[in-house]
């Protein structure tokens, strides 16, 4: 089943972060609580672990793309 | 909490330092304190190029270390005192005060008339005298920043200024600030910053004590190994930089020029000269932004020995 990722909300006051850099390529398999991609918000950066097992899916934003709160940023297969 | 000293004075070596801690020690709060000689301490995710000449820092003898916390470009030097805060995280509730909060106090009960200032800084009179950022992995955080006592502050300036025009680029750009050295605003100011580093220790540990742990033998020698294969690789340091297109104008040997060049993970993809020079733009395609490297190849082509200076 597709699912999307989303840009997270890591701050009350967070509108929008980037999208620093994919761990994982269209097409790769990961296990839950593997890292997958990295956000960067006020000088945090943020590796973000997958909840559950997954395969990447389409990339819908570039690494250095400034994405705001809850904006889709990748689909995954679940 | 866990106290562990680190004598160093390697840039490399003490960013190697820092993420050894954060991996290896678990579920333990970590302090430590720091410092460096001159080094330019890029932001993870920063253009390296596009914040500092790189030709300049070489000439200087000021190390360029990217490392894994998010935020801009700041200078260390021996007047400069690094502190880390590690601890178990929320990763969904990013926040800063309750690092800075204790810091403050501290510094307060060692004579610096301090405050929180902005989200991240720590200022005295509104001039920022810390910076700080964070790193988040698996329910850790890696809470970082500086303390100017009585770094040269105009070092960064020197070797930052005026280079953001030639880049085109996506990345985190720096966003300076003025600064002062906590020392102008002491009342004593015979204080070296050997002694402020072991009273600001001392103050940190009043509210619920501190234990000393110091690295093992072993553990050193992973530190040291992490250093290598990581802290002072240029693929870490320089090609982990956004893709970025580069335009310049110079005059070389009394004639006005211009390159232009795009470079990806920090190796120079098309290049082109004006007026054109294909033998040149040839050598250097595919060559990467490694300003011995450049330099080297540069020698053997008469009259071009100094253009490595304007590829950076």
């Amino acid at each position: 089943m597709k699912e999307e990722l989303r840009m997270p909300k890591l701050r009350p006051e967070m509108e929008r972060g980037s999208l620093c850099a994919w761990l994982k390529e269209p097409g790769e398999a990961f296990k839950k609580g593997e890292p997958i991609y990295e956000i960067e918000t006020e000088k945090v950066v943020n590796q973000v672990e997958a909840d559950r097992d997954g395969v990447m899916g389409r990339q819908l934003v570039e690494e250095g793309d400034e994405v705001a709160v809850g904006a889709p940023i990748a689909e995954v297969e679940r | 909490m866990l106290y562990i000293p680190n004598p160093s004075h390697d840039p490399y070596y003490n960013q190697a330092f820092e993420e050894f801690v954060f991996n290896t020690i678990r579920g333990e709060d970590v302090l430590l304190l720091w410092r460096s000689a001159p080094a330019v301490v890029c932001g993870c995710y920063q253009n390296v190029f596009a914040e500092v000449s790189v030709p300049e820092a070489l000439a200087r003898g000021v190390a360029v270390v990217r490392r894994p916390s998010g935020g801009g470009t700041v200078f260390h030097d021996l007047g400069n005192l690094n502190y880390t805060l590690i601890r178990s995280c929320d990763a969904e509730r990013v926040e800063y005060e309750s690092f800075l909060r204790p810091v403050v106090a501290a510094l307060r009960r060692v004579g610096v008339p301090a405050s929180v200032n902005r989200t991240s800084d720590i200022a005295v009179d509104g001039l920022k005298v810390s910076g700080s950022a964070q790193r988040v992995v698996k329910g850790r955080v890696l809470h970082h920043g500086t303390l100017l006592y009585s770094t040269a502050l105009g070092e960064l300036t020197a070797l930052a200024n005026g280079r953001r025009a030639f880049f085109e680029s996506k990345g985190v750009p720096s966003v300076p600030w003025p600064v002062t050295n906590m020392i102008e605003h002491m009342e004593d100011r015979s204080l070296s910053v050997g002694q402020f580093q072991q009273r600001l220790l001392e103050a940190l540990g009043e509210n619920g004590g501190i234990e000393t742990y110091r690295l093992t033998a072993e553990e050193e020698r992973q530190v040291r190994e992490l250093a290598e294969s990581k802290y002072r690789s240029w693929e870490w340091n320089f090609g982990k930089s956004p893709a970025f297109t580069y335009r310049r104008r110079f005059t070389l040997h009394g004639a006005e020029r211009q390159v232009a060049y795009q470079a990806n993970k920090g190796v120079i993809r098309e290049i082109s000269f004006d007026p054109p020079e294909p033998a040149l733009s040839e050598a250097l395609t595919g060559r990467r932004l490694e300003l011995t490297e450049l330099r080297a190849l540069l020698r053997y082509l008469p009259g071009y020995e100094e253009l490595y200076l304007y590829l950076f």
